[in-house]
């Protein structure tokens, strides 16, 4: 079963130019690493006439609003993207611009900046791979490359009459967009498809507004969103329970809200693993630990323990643990 | 405005017969003063002392569009008299001294006698080699900076200086340059160990044994050449120089004029620098590029309101200094010169402004500096002249040193 795509780019009007816009402005947003010395342009960007082919291999949950799939791409068309930028050609000057000042040395003339032209062009992308779809209402659509889906790119230059350089490029831009394809492909989809999620549309909106109040460089807001785009959608009964727990605390207020299927901090250690290296500790803290835990879990009753300190054989722990017999047995008994 | 580190630097130059400006680094230092100089950005207070004749104290509080840093330093030298006779405080430091500026070329001279520097009691030598050790600490950012200096000899001199910064990628940097200065020649080798880079320069005056003994001679004509090799990186950079400057406003104006070439890069740059009065100096900057063909001039002024009846900055700094210090003939000199400046003090002592424009940026950068009741101001501005635009950056730089 495979899909068709309805591949108008090419004569749909406007489309192109607020393409280039956009494209220009997302690659000149950011520091750019010292070798690139002007913005970068996109001097001419054409995604062809043929559409990539999309065949469906296997779905799995399938429900209202749930989607997942796995798919196999492939694409042989003519797509083209050009772009024109200013490099500098002095490794010195680079250097000099990476190094702390401190201790640089004091180059005279050394580090004299050469900036040369540099226009790449990317034509002829055959990508073929299987991908995993992955659609929910909820969350938004993402997807995951399973191999490598770059088979061959051809990258023409202005350096290519330099063959070692034009080698290099090459080499770099097909691990860049083989990085790009793997890692940066399925967070941008993500993060574009949150537009059309009920809850994601408000997170979209929010980091937005965000991004376009400049605070200073240091403290960039960072919402929930970004940290954990997976995040199950937080349901706001549990929210105002959150704040009334919160509020609880500063307020020193008596009620402490209960909320059911949670840990709370404070308990933490009712629902850790008991391992088995911490029965084998001999130290008071664990003793005191474990004896806790063994009384809540209602284990052991809790009894006094005397100590008769007239026999001279007590035991070498000087503690009155208010608790069960755990560990290895002191000697006292009660005479 | 130099940093206190600089300033503390130079007088220990000066203190131990070191010519600086003997370093092929230095060869264009003085049109880079003119034409390269660094405006202040928001607002920034130093404040340093001299807790004693052998070390002294810094502290820098920054203000950057509400971004403050500061930075503590400290500064030790020994031996322990070495820098007594300099003057470090800042009201009664020399201005030129400490405001770029300017400089006319020391002519180079011979070192001194490595004799001089022996000390012997009872049969042993105690005589400490001048050291001098400096360190930073930048906070918030917890950034370590380090240098320790010490001259082995009259004319060997061993740097070495240090930065530790987390941000960096091998959590700092280390940078070792051992220099070579007998009069005639300077060389230094660098070794810096990010990407491992391996340097070496060097400096030729030429007539120097002629004109040694002359004491008429003006002018001289130093040549010098560079050549760096990063081993990991492998990035290398070659560049030559050739520097002739006049020094004495009795035979001529004082002026600086230097070529420098990257045959590699094909980049060309020819400087000029004169003095046409005792309180004004010209620079100007000509760089070309024969791959790319990129030009640019670049223009630069100062002018110095100097105190009215101040010897001149010139003459000044021609005079040597004594071998062997004189302590108290120079204390009293220096007593009897601040006495007479403390009848002459207006508001504003003495102050510099200066102007740089150039034809690769539409912006004029100004400023002034001076020294206002024992501090030093530094106020500069870049303005932006195309219709539309303002002001681009503005700041204020206070330091005081006692």
């Amino acid at each position: 079963m495979s899909f068709q795509f309805s591949w108008p780019f090419a004569t749909e009007d406007n489309f192109y130019p607020k393409a280039k816009a956009l494209l220009t402005e997302a690659l000149n947003k950011g520091t750019k690493p010292p070798i690139i010395v002007d913005t970068i342009h996109v001097k001419d960007l054409n995604l062809g006439t043929k559409p990539p082919e999309l065949e469906i291999l296997e779905i799995g949950d399938l429900a209202d609003d749930r989607f997942r799939g796995v798919f196999k791409l492939t694409y042989n068309g003519d797509a083209l993207m050009s772009l024109q930028t200013l490099v500098e050609a002095n490794p010195l000057n680079i250097y000099s611009h990476l190094t702390p000042s401190f201790t640089s040395p004091k180059f005279l003339a050394a580090n004299a900046s050469v900036k040369i032209p540099l226009t790449i062009t990317l034509s002829e992308i055959t990508l073929s791979g299987i991908v995993i779809l992955v659609f929910s209402k909820a969350k938004g659509a993402t997807l995951v490359f399973r191999n490598d889906p770059l088979e061959s790119i051809k990258i023409s230059s202005t350096f290519d009459s330099i063959p070692a350089i034009a080698r290099l490029i090459q080499s770099q831009i097909e691990n860049q967009l083989r990085l790009l394809f793997r890692e940066d492909l399925p967070a941008i989809i993500h993060k574009l498809s949150q537009r059309w999620t009920p809850n994601g549309s408000t997170h979209f909106s929010a980091t937005e507004k965000e991004s376009a109040a400049p605070t200073s460089p240091r403290m960039k807001p960072v919402t929930l969103a970004e940290v954990n785009p997976d995040l199950p959608s937080l349901s706001p009964t549990n929210m105002v329970k959150l704040n009334l727990l919160s509020s609880s605390q500063q307020t020193l207020s008596l009620v402490t809200p209960v909320i059911p299927d949670a840990v709370y901090r404070s308990m933490i250690e009712r629902h850790q693993e008991r391992d088995d290296e911490s029965k084998d500790d001999d130290d008071l803290s664990s003793i005191i630990l474990r004896s806790r835990r063994n009384i809540k879990n209602g284990k052991v009753r809790p009894h006094r323990k005397v100590f008769d300190l007239r026999k001279k054989s007590h035991s070498s722990y000087d503690v009155s643990v208010a608790g069960a017999n755990t560990g290895p047995q002191p000697q006292a008994v009660k005479n | 405005m130099h940093s206190y580190l600089e300033h503390i630097l130079e007088s220990f130059y000066v203190a131990t017969n070191w010519n600086a400006e003997n370093q092929y680094s230095n060869l264009t230092a003085s049109s880079r003063e003119l034409l390269d100089f660094s405006l202040p950005t928001g607002f920034s207070l130093n404040v340093s002392a001299l807790s004693s004749p052998a070390s002294a104290s810094s502290y820098s509080v920054k203000n950057l569009s509400g971004i403050v840093d500061g930075a503590i330093s400290y500064f030790y030298c020994a031996p322990s008299n070495l820098l007594s006779s300099s003057r470090l405080s800042t009201d009664d430091v020399e201005l030129t001294k400490v405001l770029c500026g300017y400089r006319p070329v020391r002519l180079p001279e011979a070192p001194e006698d490595p004799k001089y520097r022996e000390t012997w009691l009872g049969g042993k030598r105690i005589d400490i080699k001048n050291t001098l050790l400096y360190g930073k600490l930048y906070l918030p950012n917890n950034i370590l900076e380090a240098m320790y200096i010490r001259q082995l000899s009259p004319t060997d001199q061993i740097v070495i200086s240090a930065v530790s910064d987390s941000r960096l990628r091998n959590g700092g940097t280390m940078m070792t340059q051992i220099q070579k200065n007998t009069g005639k020649w300077c060389s230094e080798f660098i070794y810096s160990t990010d990407e491992a880079l391996l340097g070496l320069r060097g400096l030729y005056n030429f007539g120097f044994d002629s004109k040694l003994s002359e004491s008429s001679s003006q002018s001289f004509l130093s040549a010098g050449g560079e050549i760096y090799y990063g081993v990991f990186n492998k990035a290398a950079g070659v560049s030559t120089g050739l520097r002739y400057a006049t020094s004495s406003a009795y035979v001529n104006t004082p002026m600086t004029m230097t070529v420098t070439l990257n045959p590699i890069m094909g980049q060309l740059s020819a400087t000029y620098a004169v003095k046409s009065t005792t309180n004004t100096t010209f620079a100007s900057r000509l760089d070309f590029n024969a791959f790319s063909y990129e030009s640019d001039l670049t223009l630069g002024c100062e002018l110095w309101k100097h105190l009215p009846s101040n010897p001149t900055a010139a003459s000044e700094d021609l005079l040597k200094q004594p071998l062997v210090s004189e302590e108290t003939a120079q204390s009293e000199r220096s007593a009897i010169e601040k006495d007479f400046r403390e009848d002459t003090k207006t508001f504003v002592d003495e102050a510099v402004w200066k102007a740089r424009v150039s034809t690769s940026s539409p912006t004029i950068k100004l400023l002034w500096e001076g020294r206002v009741k024992a501090f030093l101001f530094s106020l500069g501005a870049e303005i932006d002249v195309r219709p539309g635009q303002g002001v681009k950056t503005f700041g204020l730089e206070l330091q005081y040193a006692s």
